[in-house]
């Protein structure tokens, strides 16, 4: 998995913690931001092949960052996002899938092991870089 | 400027304070009511019983008249005794009246009087109460002063009748002669005296008439005065208890809206501790080959709590937003065997885990349906993870999906512990767990599992319902519209 890159955007330090600790024993290459700008900015310049995408972020929000990188019309119209959140209304979820993201994942209801082999699931298809 | 400053202080109370209020103030019109209620029967009845009392006393007083005019003719002494027996009528009348201008009246004379004058004894209690109370009101004064006048005729023609008595009891002389001159003046004189009785009775008659045409009067005036004031009470029983109802109604709807919406952000926020808390426990559990064997007991019962902890926020979070209303539903094609297989797999480790049996049929000819997914998904998810739940070691458990004519039925049986007899009328409440449930896996299930479901399906337009038999089984039914 050492080809494969993943950013998770968090602005939670414990599960941004776990979750690049887990994704990095699994060999994938990690990138980690805090807030939605720094997210946006490593999305573009590093064009990571997913993305874990939180809604409530301080400043610009998820939802904001999903748009602003489907705006980018050679990669970002493509790209793997799956929202990981805690928000489960079915507005934000509505709002998202509509934005094109691949998933929408409650935190809460998910285990570690669920979310690793679900980002399994979505890059095994892809094709070696 | 008092008005609205009276107005401003009933604003300034609490909802609990306000509705105390207006509470209070319906009781005591009720109890005005009640009051006018009372009352008015017994000044009705009061009023029945001296129009009645008045007809008795008429009746005897002509009687009396008859008797004088018969004794007068007959000299026979019984007729005289008659007389004397039907004024006693009067005099009855005439002893109660008088024992009750009294400041401390005798009420064993005054039942006495009454019932001399012809009354009835049950009767006498309402004569009272109407004369001792309306004694110095209009219509009940003057028909008072009027019975006192006829009273004093009454007087009159008992001096006349007695008059008459020695007139007749006198012996005549022994000489023929004058016997004879004797007759002649004592027959003049009892023509004198029976022309006094004529008058006496015209002016009787006169006074009876005006007494039963004031408490006539009197009567369709009270009449007309306790009807107004019970509409007016029943107005405004019905004014404010409307309010009442309005008030508490809009306080119920508040109070329950603001509790969803703290139930749902509580929820919310309890989420992302809780992740950190779960993820945390998993891992340690994954890492846990080098921890002692109780330690490895501890994580797995962290990383449970944590999952069922996690389970009741959602289950929470879904009931808030049914109840605020705030769910959006989103029709599309919806392919039953996906939804079906995403709920089987969710429970996957628990059926393998308790060696269950599942069996799944969809029939060929079910067609791809337009429906909430989300909506219909958490109804599945609910029915098989309570099969699950509530199935033993080695159960069995059999989900049918049909197309009927204009709806789909589905069909989840398993042979589990079933639903005790008397609590399946409770099932789809809200926090509800029957007794043998709690016992059988008391650490899962938040008791909001059927009350979503059928939340889920009345909102797709369909209908849950089940048959079951404790110890042997439950078979849940739900048919949404095609």
């Amino acid at each position: 998995m050492a080809d494969r890159s993943i950013l998770v955007i968090e602005d939670e330090a414990n599960l941004r913690g776990i979750l690049r600790d887990s994704l990095a024993s699994e060999g994938y290459k990690v990138y980690e931001a805090k807030n939605g700008e720094q997210g946006l900015a490593l999305a573009l310049s590093e064009r990571p092949d997913l993305i874990l995408l939180d809604i409530v972020l301080p400043g610009m929000d998820g939802l904001a960052v999903l748009n602003e990188i489907r705006k980018e019309e050679n990669w970002g119209q493509n790209a793997k996002v799956v929202m990981l959140t805690n928000l489960s209304d079915s507005r934000s979820v509505a709002d998202c899938l509509e934005l094109g993201a691949h998933s929408f994942l409650v935190k809460a209801d998910w285990t570690i092991e669920g979310i690793l082999s679900m980002i399994h699931d979505e890059l095994k298809d892809l094709p070696s870089q | 400027m008092g008005l609205r400053r009276y107005f401003r202080t009933l604003k300034e109370q609490t909802v609990q304070n306000k509705l105390n209020i207006i509470i209070g103030l319906v009781i005591l019109i009720l109890l005005f009511g009640l009051l006018n209620f009372w009352f008015g029967m017994r000044v009705m009845s009061g009023i029945r019983a001296y129009v009645g009392g008045e007809g008795l006393w008429s009746k005897a007083e002509k009687a009396a008249i008859i008797n004088l005019e018969r004794y007068a003719d007959s000299h026979d002494e019984s007729d005289y005794r008659e007389f004397l027996k039907n004024i006693e009528v009067q005099l009855g009348d005439k002893q109660a009246r008088l024992e009750m201008n009294k400041p401390a009246p005798d009420m064993t004379v005054v039942r006495d009087g009454f019932i001399k004058g012809g009354n009835h004894p049950d009767d006498v209690e309402d004569m009272y109460f109407l004369y001792r109370h309306f004694r110095d009101v209009s219509y009940m004064k003057s028909a008072i002063q009027t019975w006192a006048e006829a009273d004093q005729e009454i007087q009159n023609l008992l001096n006349v009748g007695n008059q008459i008595h020695e007139l007749l009891s006198a012996p005549l002389p022994s000489n023929l002669a004058a016997a004879a001159q004797a007759r002649q003046a004592r027959a003049a004189e009892l023509s004198s005296l029976l022309s006094q009785i004529y008058k006496i009775d015209a002016r009787l008659t006169v006074l009876e008439n005006q007494f039963s045409a004031i408490l006539g009067e009197g009567s369709r005036w009270i009449t007309k005065t306790l009807l107004t004031a019970t509409i007016t009470t029943t107005c405004l029983l019905g004014l404010l208890s409307l309010t009442v109802a309005i008030m508490i109604a809009r306080a119920i709807v508040r109070l329950d809206r603001q509790k969803s919406e703290f139930v749902s952000l509580a929820s919310h926020q309890l989420r992302t501790p809780l992740t950190a808390v779960k993820w945390s426990a998993e891992l340690l559990a994954r890492s846990a080959d080098s921890l002692s064997p109780t330690q490895q007991k501890y994580i797995a019962k962290l990383h449970e709590s944590s999952q069922r902890m996690a389970a009741l926020i959602g289950d929470l979070l879904r009931v808030s937003s049914l109840d605020l209303g705030t769910y959006q539903s989103e029709e599309k094609e919806v392919k039953i065997n996906g939804l079906l297989e995403t709920a089987i797999y969710d429970q996957q480790k628990k059926i393998a885990q308790k060696n269950i049996s599942l069996v799944t049929r969809i029939d060929p000819d079910v067609p791809v349906i337009k429906t909430d997914e989300q909506l219909l998904a958490i109804v599945f998810q609910n029915l098989i993870s309570n099969s699950v739940k509530y199935s033993r070691e080695g159960g069995r458990i059999e989900v049918n999906v049909a197309a009927k004519k204009e709806h789909l039925l589905i069909q989840v049986s398993d042979n589990g512990i079933g639903i005790p007899d008397k609590q399946q009328s409770q099932i789809f409440s809200k926090l509800f767990r029957a007794d043998n449930a709690v016992e059988h896996s008391f650490n899962e299930g938040t008791g909001l599992g059927l009350y979503i479901a059928k939340a889920m399906v009345k909102r797709l337009g369909g209908k849950i319902w089940f048959d079951s038999v404790e110890n042997s089984g439950s078979n849940f039914y739900v048919k949404i519209p095609l």
